[in-house]
């Protein structure tokens, strides 16, 4: 077999560039613009809302409606702007796969009209156009039971390879769109064009599945972002609690903080850490991926001479570190609270790029966590505490036993779990929702008919409660 | 029972909230088996122990028996009107829930009540799911024709952030401007005040209510705003 090379210089389960955006038009109630590779796709949500004609509207769910459309200058040659036999394909399939994942059984006789419009095509553009989709449909307030990803594998030079470009797509041999929710384990749509063997089947789906993993984390990202980005705009003008904790622990020690402790290299430390978290991070993953590969298909590894040249810097680094820290023995164990309070703080404010962030405040939560348990234990030992938290992440995983060490949040749930053993044997609201619980329970309803009116018979008391206060609220209002 | 995510997060569709038996759940979120999973993108609020809110932060307004709507008036028929009140349906108000008069469809004119274009603040009498609402306007006080000011539409899940706990924040905003506000559960907010800069002081007080609706300490932030103008 032929060594694999790619045009693009890809390894064979490499995604392409993927940015996600939502919320990009104002006239539509959610859209989604996301960028794969070369391709580009806008698609634009209404709904769900009064449909015309009426004789298509069903008495029991919602319909979806996915209209694809094909830009004329999307392609190399001009499009003609009548739908193809391509886009009535693609515009049928999704509206079939997003059906699946919407309720649509939450609003009768009504219709969910999706826009997808692509703006530049290079292969895979049916998979891009359903991460807008997805992205556009929770950026619109849809009840859905799950974000759906995407992603195209296919035979390239007899090789299995991953996010098929335009040209790998037209010389190659198969092709296999799949679309699949990570949340609910579904494959919501797979095509399959060319001959493929069961094993070169299997690999492709494999690395689909796992791409599709990777695809989801970064549509949640692009979700929260929307939000998030007001939240820490507003919340980093105003101190937070934690702040204020911090400060206060500051004045506490401030005198051995100012005397023993050198503040630009101190600055400069948590900085270097941090992107060697990300590295490794990136590289753990790769090398896990590639150990799938190993099983199942022939493929040289290309990444692991990078991936020990990164592990070789950052243990350098983690030296030059431990050096440092060897300096200063006498840093008392508060004035490094204060410290690794002041990185958490650091890594948690806001970054353009989402991807990074995310895994800052995923590591600055194991830093936190970490510290806890040291303020818990009273270590007397100041050398191995600096050793700790100066240490890079690999050294940190290897050393962080999670079953030793509670996180706040479990210790959370765990006093909420002794206190609700007291009130526990309640009796259950109805004979309804009992049966109901019962039928699921056993499996009898399926998910699609999800118990929305067992939810609904249980609050409708309290919820009766609010709207008279609501309504009388607002008489009052008018009286004034 | 165990949660996986803290108050005020911000979850996704799919996302697991918590797990265990006896969970009750409102807002936006569903069981499978005995996990309580969101279906929309919203924020996690605790009440209770054994109780999940989500509150959505986007979605369209579903009608409701005993909802105030504000509602236009689209088109008007010999007995009826049909009124878009913002959802998936479109709303009938027929005569005789309009008024107590005596009605002749022979004789009088139904468009000397409400004609295409009025805005009218109505309750929704009845809806299932199979039927179209109904609306009433003389089931309540302060029910009818609204005059003047002008109309904006907001997110229907974020009405109770404009009025406020008690209606503190609307108060504020009332206070500080002497516009007469009138909220819809349908997402539509009625203004009318002295001049156009008071309207439109409070439809900026409003946009960043909307915008800062899942960050804390709102309405000492809007106060801060109003005082600035």
């Amino acid at each position: 077999m032929n060594e694999l090379e790619r045009l693009d210089g890809r390894s064979a389960n490499e995604l392409r560039n993927l940015q996600i955006e939502v919320g990009v038009l104002h006239r539509a109630d959610g859209s989604a613009r996301v960028i794969l590779g070369k391709n580009e796709v806008i698609a634009a949500v209404n709904g769900p809302r009064e449909l015309h004609p009426k004789h298509m509207a069903l008495s029991q769910k919602a319909i979806v409606q996915v209209t694809y459309k094909m830009l004329p200058f999307s392609v190399e040659y001009r499009k003609h702007p009548i739908p193809s036999r391509r886009e009535k394909e693609i515009s049928k399939v999704l509206s079939e796969a997003f059906e699946s994942i919407i309720l649509t059984k939450l609003f009768p006789r009504s219709t969910i009209d999706i826009q997808v419009q692509m703006i530049q095509s290079d292969g895979g553009s049916r998979t891009a156009a359903a991460i807008a989709t997805s992205a556009a449909l929770a950026d619109a307030g849809i009840p859905m039971r799950g974000l759906i990803g995407g992603i195209a594998s296919g035979l390239y030079q007899d090789h299995c390879v991953l996010d098929l470009s335009g040209i790998e797509d037209n010389e190659g041999t198969g092709d296999c769109p799949i679309l699949y929710s990570p949340a609910l384990d579904e494959v919501s749509l797979l095509q399959l064009d060319g001959k493929f063997t069961l094993d070169q089947f299997k690999t492709c789906f494999n690395m689909s599945i796992d791409a599709i993993k990777k695809i989801d984390e970064v549509q949640r990202a692009a979700l929260v972002k929307k939000y998030d980005v007001i939240r820490q705009s507003i919340l980093g003008e105003e101190p937070l609690e934690e702040d204020d904790e911090k400060a206060a622990l500051l004045t506490v020690n401030q005198d051995v903080t100012d005397a023993d402790v050198e503040s630009p290299t101190q600055s400069e430390e948590p900085e270097q850490s941090s992107e060697d978290m990300t590295e490794t991070d990136v590289t753990v993953e790769e090398s896990q991926i590639d150990e799938v590969k190993e099983e199942t298909v022939d493929i040289p590894k290309e990444t692991t001479p990078v991936e020990e040249a990164s592990t070789d810097s950052s243990s350098e680094s983690q030296a030059s570190e431990d050096t440092v820290v060897k300096g200063e023995t006498s840093i008392n164990k508060e004035s490094l609270i204060a410290e690794t309070l002041d990185k958490i703080s650091k890594d948690e404010s806001p970054k353009p790029s989402f991807d990074e962030k995310y895994n800052e405040i995923d590591e600055a939560l194991k830093e936190a966590n970490d510290l806890v348990t040291k303020i818990n234990k009273h270590t007397t030992e100041p050398e191995e505490t600096a050793d700790k938290t100066q240490s890079s992440e690999e050294e940190d995983r290897d050393q962080f036993d999670e079953s030793s060490v509670k996180s706040v949040t479990e210790l959370l749930y765990e006093k909420r779990k002794n206190e609700q053993v007291k009130d526990k044997e309640k009796p259950k609201s109805g004979f309804f929702s009992s049966k109901m619980q019962e039928l699921l329970q056993n499996n009898k309803l399926s998910t699609g008919d999800l118990n929305i009116d067992v939810t609904k018979e249980e609050s409708t008391k309290e919820d009766e409660k609010k709207r008279e206060v609501e309504r009388d609220l607002e008489y009052m209002e008018y009286e004034e | 029972m165990k949660y996986f995510v803290n108050e005020q997060d911000i979850v996704i569709p799919g996302q697991i909230i918590a797990e265990g038996e006896n969970i009750n759940l409102s807002g936006s979120v569903y069981k499978n088996g005995n996990k309580a999973i969101a279906n929309n993108v919203g924020i996690v609020q605790k009440a209770t122990e054994n109780k999940i809110r989500v509150k959505p932060l986007k979605g369209k307004y579903f009608p409701n028996v005993k909802d105030i709507v504000i509602g236009l008036v689209e088109e008007t028929n010999l007995t009826s009107w049909k009124v878009d009140i913002g959802g998936p349906y479109p709303a009938i108000l027929l005569v005789s829930n309009a008024t107590n008069d005596q009605f002749d469809p022979i004789n009088d004119d139904a468009r000397k009540y409400f004609d295409v274009g009025d805005a009218i603040r109505a309750e929704i009498r009845t809806f299932d799911r199979t039927r179209d609402p109904q609306l009433s306007t003389t089931t309540g006080k302060g029910l009818g024709k609204l005059v003047g000011g002008r109309i904006i539409e907001i997110n229907p899940s974020l009405i109770s952030r404009v009025i406020g706990r008690n209606g503190s924040m609307i108060s504020k905003i009332k206070e500080f401007t002497g516009c007469k506000i009138i909220v819809g559960h349908n997402g539509r907010v009625w203004i009318r005040g002295e001049n156009v800069d008071k309207e439109l002081k409070v439809i900026e007080a409003i946009d960043k209510i909307i915008q800062e609706s899942h960050v804390t300490g709102l309405t000492e932030r809007v106060i801060q705003f109003l005082k600035e103008k």
